[in-house]
C-alpha cells in the first residue's frame, strides 16, 4: 500500500446516455517514481481513467481509486488529490485562464491560497524549470503550441505534485513542439523523481516509458516495459497500435540477424549500441 | 484579415499616468465625471479643463490616439448641441426664422454639454489608453469588494470579464480560421450585396459557437483540475500598489469636486 501513489481497484464505469461500459474492471498499480504510458485507440477509455485519477469523475459503490493514500470518494480530500495528481489536458487553447503565462502558472496556487510571497517565488521556479524564462508576460495568443503547453505544465509543477498526469498533452502539436514537451518532461521526471502518467496514443512517445499499460474498449489488456509490450505482435494488432519506425528497424535488424539485446527501445540506444558494435568488429 | 485588430486601446509607456494604480485612475475619473455636472460656473470649468490637459500631458500620449473614442463619440456630441438649439428657449432670440428659433441660452447650454461630454470621452480614453484590461479588471474587482456584501458577486463578475478578455484573441484567431475554411469551400464574403454579405457569416458564426461551447467546457474542466473552488479562500498573484501618487491624485480630484459643490452654492 505504502509505496503505491496510484492504486485503482475493480474500477467500472458507464457514461450517463450511453449503452457500453467505458472501462471494465480495471485495476492499476503505480509504485512512486514510475514513469507510465497508458496506451490504446481512440475509445479505448484511456483519458476517461485519467479523470478518475484527478477526482474529476468520481467511481460507484464498487470501485476505487486511491491516490497517494487518498481515496477520491472522500469528498474532503478532493481538493488535496488536485494538488497531488496535477494534470495537463489535450487543447493547449483551451486550458490557460489567465492573460499571461506568469498568472496561468499562479492560477492553481491562488486557488490553494498559497501567501503572495511565496507564490512569486514557485511561479517563477517553475516558469524556469520548463524553459520558459523570459516569457512570463506574454499573452497566450503569442505563444507557440509547445510553449503553450510547457505552460501548462508549468502550472501543473507549480503545485508541486506528486503526480503528473498528461492526457494526450502532445496530441495537438507540430513535430518540434511535440519534442519540446517530452523534452521537459523527461527532465521533469529526472531532476524532481515525479511520478508520471502519459495520456497519448503514439508508441514512440510511450516507448519513452518505464512501462506500457495498453488499453482497448476499457479494458487493461497489455501491461509491461516497453521491450516487453513491442515484443507481442497481437497484442498491438488487437489495440489496432502501430509499432514505432525504431522497434520494426531493431525487428528487421535482427532478421538480419544483428545482435542487437532487449533493453534496446529508442533511437539513442540503438544508436550507440550499433556504434560499439561496429567498435568491436 | 483580422490580424491587426488591437485589443483594448492600451498604449504601452512610462508615465506618471501609467504607473498609477488603476483604483486610484477609476476614482478619479468617477469623481470627475459625478462633479462636472454639479456646478456650470465659468470658473470650475477653467478648473476642469484644466485638470484634463494636465492629465493629458501627463500621460504623454499622442492626440491621434483619442480620436478614435472621439469620432464615435462625435455623433452623439453634435446631435446633443443641435438638440439644444432647437429645444432650449431661454435668454434673448439669436436668429429667428419663419420655422424655428434659436435662442442664445440654447447655444450656451449647447456648448456646455458638448464640452463636458468632450472632456468626460477624453479624461475615459485616458484611462483605457494607459492602463492594461487586466489591472482595470483587477482594479474594478477591488473597487466593487464592499458590494459584495450585499450579495453582488464581485469575484465571479470580475473573472468572467478576465477570461472573456483572455479569450478575444483566441477567438478572433478561430474565426480567420474558419473564414478561411469557407472560403476554401467556395464560400464569398467580399462581393454582392450587403444582406448577401451578412447572410454569408452565418457558416462562420454556426462553428464559431459550437466551437466556444466546447472550449468553455475544456476551460472549466481544466480550471477544477487546477483546484478552482470559487473567489473564497484564494490569494491573488497580481498584487495593486497603492502610492503616494495615488493619493495625490485622489486628493486632488476631491478638492476639484469640493470646488464645484462650493460654486455651485455659494457663487
Amino acid at each position: 500500500m505504502g509505496n503505491n501513489i496510484i492504486e485503482i481497484n475493480h474500477l467500472s464505469f458507464r457514461y450517463r446516455h450511453s449503452e457500453e461500459l467505458a472501462l471494465k474492471n480495471v485495476n492499476l498499480h503505480v509504485p512512486y517514481g514510475q514513469w507510465v504510458a497508458v496506451t490504446g485507440h481512440n475509445g479505448s477509455g484511456k483519458s476517461t481513467l485519467a479523470r478518475f485519477l484527478n477526482a474529476l469523475l468520481i467511481p460507484d459503490a464498487e470501485g476505487a481509486v486511491i491516490i497517494g493514500g487518498l481515496n477520491t470518494k472522500t469528498e474532503g480530500c478532493r481538493q488535496e488529490i488536485r494538488r497531488k495528481a496535477a494534470m495537463v489536458f489535450q487543447n493547449p487553447d483551451n486550458q490557460m485562464v489567465a492573460p499571461t503565462v506568469e498568472d496561468d502558472v499562479a492560477f492553481g496556487l491562488e486557488n490553494a491560497g498559497v501567501p503572495y510571497e511565496e507564490m512569486v517565488i514557485r511561479v517563477q521556479e517553475s516558469i524556469d524549470k520548463l524553459g520558459l524564462t523570459g516569457l512570463e508576460k506574454r499573452e497566450p495568443h503569442r505563444l507557440s503550441g509547445g510553449q503553450k503547453q510547457r505552460a501548462a505544465i508549468a502550472g501543473a509543477v507549480a503545485m508541486k505534485p506528486e503526480l503528473l498526469i498528461l492526457d494526450e498533452a502532445t496530441s495537438m502539436l507540430d513535430p518540434s513542439g511535440r519534442a519540446e514537451v517530452i523534452d521537459q518532461v523527461q527532465k521533469l521526471r529526472d531532476s524532481e523523481n515525479m511520478t508520471i502518467l502519459t495520456i497519448t496514443h503514439d508508441l514512440n512517445e510511450a516507448a519513452l516509458a518505464d512501462r506500457i499499460v495498453v488499453m482497448r474498449e476499457g479494458e487493461i489488456i497489455g501491461d509491461g516495459t516497453p521491450a516487453q509490450i513491442f515484443r507481442q505482435e497481437d497484442l498491438l494488432k488487437e489495440a489496432s497500435l502501430k509499432k514505432p519506425f525504431i522497434i520494426e528497424l531493431i525487428a528487421s535488424l535482427r532478421e538480419k540477424e544483428v545482435d542487437i539485446p532487449e533493453e534496446v527501445t529508442t533511437e539513442e540506444e540503438l544508436v550507440n549500441h550499433l556504434c560499439r558494435l561496429k567498435q568491436t568488429m | 484579415m483580422l490580424d491587426n485588430v488591437i485589443i483594448g486601446q492600451y498604449i504601452p509607456g512610462k508615465s506618471l499616468i501609467h504607473k498609477m494604480d488603476p483604483r486610484a485612475k477609476l476614482l478619479c475619473l468617477l469623481l470627475f465625471i459625478v462633479f462636472l455636472f454639479v456646478s456650470r460656473h465659468p470658473a470650475f470649468f477653467i478648473l476642469a479643463i484644466s485638470l484634463t490637459v494636465l492629465t493629458f500631458i501627463a500621460a504623454g500620449i499622442p492626440f491621434r490616439f483619442y480620436l478614435k473614442g472621439i469620432r464615435i463619440i462625435a455623433l452623439i456630441i453634435s446631435f446633443t448641441f443641435i438638440l439644444h438649439l432647437f429645444v432650449t428657449r431661454e435668454g434673448p432670440p439669436l436668429l429667428e426664422t419663419p420655422l424655428f428659433t434659436i435662442y442664445t441660452g440654447g447655444v450656451t447650454e449647447g456648448a456646455f454639454i458638448a464640452l463636458r461630454l468632450l472632456i468626460i470621452v477624453i479624461m475615459a480614453s485616458l484611462i483605457t489608453l494607459t492602463t492594461t484590461p487586466v489591472d482595470l479588471t483587477d482594479g474594478l474587482e477591488k473597487l466593487m469588494k464592499p458590494f459584495g456584501k450585499l450579495g453582488v458577486p464581485t469575484h465571479e463578475l470580475a473573472f468572467m470579464m478576465a477570461i472573456a478578455l483572455r479569450f478575444i484573441p483566441t477567438l478572433l484567431e478561430e474565426t480567420a480560421k474558419i473564414i478561411k475554411a469557407q472560403m476554401a469551400r467556395g464560400a464569398n464574403f467580399t462581393h454582392g450585396s450587403l444582406w448577401r454579405r451578412i447572410k454569408a457569416f452565418v457558416p462562420v458564426l454556426i462553428p464559431l459557437f459550437v466551437q466556444s461551447f466546447k472550449r468553455a467546457e475544456d476551460l472549466a474542466v481544466a480550471m477544477e483540475a487546477r483546484g478552482y473552488a470559487g473567489g473564497h479562500g484564494r490569494t491573488k498573484f497580481r498584487i495593486l500598489q497603492w502610492k503616494p501618487i495615488d493619493t495625490a491624485a485622489v486628493t486632488l480630484f476631491a478638492v476639484y469636486g469640493a470646488f464645484g459643490v462650493y460654486t455651485r452654492l455659494f457663487i
